[in-house]
């Protein structure tokens, strides 16, 4: 075959350079899954690894902030990517993002980085803080279309009012996932006056649909939160990372619901058990109140009768005493009392011979005539 | 009546009216004390019925902020 006449002559540099515009063309962005192979981490900030299957491997070139977590050779991934002829290495894809594909390999990312952030306690008990029960404020992170989110503010609802929600809508799956619900939690932690519980909630799905919650960034940005976090992703028997680190986890988004609040029907109920309690110590107090003053009164009584019972016997003292200077008491010693026109003689020269005297003896009187007066010195 | 309370919020109510319960439970509480707790805890009752069976849960959508906008 004669060489075309056509044919373009390029320098190398040219050739990279035209190939990788074609390539720019043709793929902007191209998603491969496959097993991961000569994973390695260079200087801590770049990632180079191979991409195979049966029959052909495939260079990978990133930075380590794509990564979801730890990763290890033999686990499937799924790598977005711009494929790239470099002008010294050769060929490369530039990875965009990277997640765990399939649920073997997502199981085993997240039990590598399980066993990382377990390293550094940050799923430890003693780092969970208490929510407040319930709290005036929510920081609720969540897509805004999901069952999820209807279920939750519905529970909330019928549970408890006069509860301020602030909400971020984000999507709960997908690549953007984890940068999103990152950036939520931090955009509520920085309000001027952020809300007093953030709370992450998403409904159930497969391991491919809950990958976010596993990533090592959600995971450390729920861990981080200054605000306590809530978290509840998928159903009961789905445990992603991030409810390991939140400082309380729910079960489903429902069940979160019911961690935040209270049953407004019980607390009404509890308030009439309140008031009856109110009421029947209050009553005790004014029957105390009541039994201190019979004491009191009692007291008094008491006090009075004595002072009587004492007033009484000195009367009685004084009454003998009375008694024994009593003219009656005289006169039944023998003596009797003279009077003339119903006074008292003293003495003789207040009568004269011929009056007639009254004479009182102690039991009676009786009239007399005076014969003789014989007056004595005294 | 119910006197309008400034930190008519469920949680400072129900603090309120726990030490209020809490002082009427005492036995050394005096007559006088105890009538003003009574009339206070009734009213903090009421301002707590009024809230439970009135309020209502407000939701505001907060914009996302622009580092989660350009990705």
């Amino acid at each position: 075959m004669l060489p075309d006449q056509n044919q373009i002559e390029l320098s190398v540099s040219e050739f990279v350079a035209l190939f990788n515009q074609t390539l720019e063309f043709a793929y902007p962005e191209i998603t491969i899954i496959g097993e991961l192979a000569n994973f390695r981490i260079s200087k801590n900030k770049w990632v180079y690894f191979d991409l195979k299957d049966d029959n052909s491997s495939v260079k990978f070139f990133g930075s380590v902030y794509k990564l979801p977590g730890p990763l290890e050779d033999g686990l499937v991934v799924k790598v977005r990517g711009q494929p790239r002829l470099h002008n010294l290495y050769g060929f490369s894809v530039n990875v965009l993002s990277i997640q765990p594909a399939g649920e073997g390999s997502i199981k085993r990312a997240a039990d590598l980085l399980k066993l990382k952030l377990q390293a550094e306690g940050l799923f430890d008990e003693d780092r969970k803080r208490p929510i407040p029960y319930p709290p005036k404020t929510i920081g609720l992170i969540t897509s805004k279309q999901s069952a999820a989110y209807a279920d939750f503010i519905k529970v909330l609802g019928a549970r408890w009012r006069g509860i301020n929600i602030s909400l971020i809508d984000v999507q709960v799956q997908g690549e953007v996932a984890p940068e999103q619900i990152v950036s939520a939690i931090n955009q509520l932690n920085s309000l001027a006056e952020p809300p007093e519980v953030l709370v992450l909630i998403r409904g159930g799905g497969s391991a491919e649909d809950l990958a976010a919650f596993n990533t090592e960034i959600v995971v450390r940005a729920v861990a981080t939160s200054r605000v306590p976090t809530l978290v509840a992703i998928g159903h009961e028997i789905d445990l992603a990372l991030s409810e390991l680190a939140a400082d309380s986890r729910a079960s489903t988004p429902s069940n979160a619901a019911e961690l935040i609040a209270p049953d407004r029907g019980r607390a009404l109920s509890d308030l009439q058990v309140l008031q009856v309690r109110l009421t029947s110590d209050s009553s005790r107090h004014i029957n105390t109140a009541k039994i201190n003053l019979t004491n009191v009164l009692d007291m008094l009584d008491d006090f009075v009768g004595r002072i009587l019972t004492a007033a009484s016997n000195t009367n009685l003292n004084e009454e003998r005493l009375i008694n024994a200077y009593s003219p009656k008491a005289v006169l039944a010693r023998g003596y009797a009392v003279v009077r003339s026109d119903g006074k008292a003689v003293r003495g003789v020269s207040q009568i004269t011979a011929g009056d007639i005297v009254n004479i009182q003896l102690f039991d009676g009187r009786f009239d007399s005539k005076v014969s003789k007066i014989f007056k004595e010195k005294t | 009546m119910t006197k309008p309370n400034p930190k008519s919020d469920y949680s400072s109510l129900k603090q309120e009216l726990d030490i209020v319960m809490e002082k009427m439970s005492r036995d050394d509480l005096n007559i006088d004390e105890a009538l003003v707790e009574y009339e206070r805890g009734l009213s903090l009752i009421k301002q707590i019925e009024d809230y439970l069976k009135n309020a209502e849960n407000k939701i505001t959508e907060l914009k996302k902020s622009l580092s989660t906008e350009n990705k």
